[in-house]
């Protein structure tokens, strides 16, 4: 008789860490789900304030056509890319990165001082730098959910839950700060 | 200790208070029933009562307590709109701690400090003066901000607000069984004395521990989410020069909350650096500054 309350505490100890993991995996699944969201929300507008932008510039900087046209063009890829995996994001997004840097929209703004004294430049140039905050902000959090996530479904007990709970190891979202033209650099990650 | 085992170690550390906290708690009960004679079968009944009043009366502070501070030190609320650099620097850190975006307040104030409240991180509140918004860099006050933040995180307004309830609850009963007159009085009196003069102030020094293990922790936190726990450190060592606030003269039971004690400013802090004041860190809401910089700075 005791045996047999002895199994039966020992499965349904059992089944209290199999629900505990199981919740728990979840539960950091349906994070890492919609930090990579909000990063999505984030980069799209990101790519219609850089739309309107251009536009802005266009009118006062008529010589610098063609750097334009290649953001423009970087700057579609990149919204054809919306949605996708984290790697061809990441991609795109550091595309975007490199044509914006070409077009350096701080020395346009001193070379076309009309564009300088233009408000909805300057409230767009200010949209702009904020939203590429948000996004390393975005970013860091997301990252560190997918280092939670990615963590218990390797250890164990997790490891053997993870299958049953759908969740399999996410990618890191990585862009390279230093290539920012935005004119507020984001924080140097000193850890 | 690197960072997350400084925050592990923090909320162990939380969990060892609050156990004391209660068994205090049941061990007050136990002895004014001792001392009032009450039969012993009673005790469990009483207990539960006990517990079931303090409950209620915390259930009412939990929900009208946050809005009374804000007004208390006379903050008022900015907008994106009036505000873009400060709004928007809070509401990123918010992003990157994952918490909803909380409300941005201002004191008029030249002194350092800054808190946060709100009971939990819906209705998530983060205060500075204009001193500390003019008076550190770009980087220090991301920090202290993600300081606040790491309160609202950890729910510490929470934790704290039911402690102070607590021991305001038991505080005035022990005032009441002072008064009390009748064929038994002398017993109920005499249990008063106990509880108002000895349960309730040690109740109050746990509390006080409490509050500085949760100061440690916000430190932790706040300096995770930055990835920086050097611009946090450089930010307290300018606040530590000076943090007190007027407005907060006669708030006791809010300074806590400020990231810095406002009832003190600066001499708090210079003493601690000394080392000789240990007993005063005893009765302080918060950690010694010296020593906070000195944790943040540990990172091995």
């Amino acid at each position: 008789m005791e045996m047999f309350i002895a199994l039966l505490g020992v499965i349904a100890l059992v089944a209290i860490i199999a629900v505990f993991f199981y919740n728990k995996i979840i539960a950091l699944k349906v994070r890492v789900d919609e930090g990579w969201s909000d990063i999505q929300v984030q980069l799209k507008r990101r790519h219609d304030l850089i739309g309107n932008l251009v536009e802005t510039v266009k009118g006062y900087a008529k010589h610098e056509a063609a750097t334009l046209e290649k953001v423009i063009q970087a700057r579609n890829a990149a919204k054809q890319a919306e949605g996708q995996n984290p790697q061809a994001v990441q991609a795109s997004e550091k595309q975007l990165d490199v044509a914006l840097k070409g077009l350096n929209i701080n020395a346009l703004s001193e070379a076309y001082p009309d564009l300088k004294a233009n408000t909805s430049f300057n409230q767009l140039n200010a949209e702009l730098a904020d939203t590429e905050n948000k996004i390393a902000a975005s970013r860091r959090f997301y990252n560190t959910t997918v280092m939670s996530l990615n963590t218990i479904i390797q250890q164990f007990p997790g490891n053997l839950f993870a299958g049953m709970a759908g969740a399999t190891k996410r990618e890191f979202f990585e862009l390279d700060e230093t290539e920012k033209a935005a004119a507020n650099k984001a924080p140097e990650v000193k850890f | 200790m690197d960072i997350y085992k400084q925050i592990s170690a923090n909320n162990r550390q939380t969990v060892l208070i609050l156990l004391l906290f209660t068994a205090t708690v049941l061990g007050i009960v136990y002895v004014a029933s001792l001392i009032m004679e009450a039969p012993p079968e009673q005790f469990p009944i009483v207990s539960a009562i006990v517990f079931g009043c303090l409950f209620l009366w915390t259930l009412i502070s939990y929900y009208t307590g946050d809005k009374l501070i804000l007004s208390f030190v006379g903050a008022k609320p900015i907008e994106r709109k009036t505000h873009f650099d400060i709004y928007n620097m809070v509401e990123n850190l918010a992003i990157t701690a994952g918490l909803p975006n909380p409300k941005v307040y201002i004191i008029e104030d030249q002194s350092l400090n800054a808190f946060a409240t709100g009971r939990n991180p819906k209705h998530g509140v983060v205060c500075l003066t204009t001193g500390i918004m003019k008076k550190l860099d770009k980087k220090e006050l991301e920090a202290v901000i993600s300081h606040e933040l790491g309160h609202i995180a950890n729910y510490d307004i929470r934790l704290e607000l039911i402690l102070i309830t607590v021991i305001g609850a038991i505080s005035m009963a022990g005032e009441v069984m002072l008064r009390a007159r009748g064929k038994k009085a002398g017993g109920i009196v005499m249990a008063g004395f106990f509880v108002y003069l000895i349960g309730a102030p040690l109740l109050h020094f746990i509390r006080l521990a409490m509050s500085r293990n949760r100061e440690y922790l916000a430190d932790a936190t706040g300096a995770f989410y930055t990835r920086d726990p050097d611009a946090l450190a450089s930010a307290l060592e300018k606040i530590s020069v000076d943090s007190r606030i007027e407005s907060s003269d006669g708030m006791k039971s809010a300074a806590h909350l400020f990231i810095a004690d406002p009832r003190h400013g600066a001499d708090h802090g210079k003493k601690n650096l000394k080392g000789s004041s240990s007993l005063t860190s005893l009765f302080s809401t918060h950690p010694p500054i010296s020593k906070r910089i000195q944790r943040l700075k540990e990172r091995a």
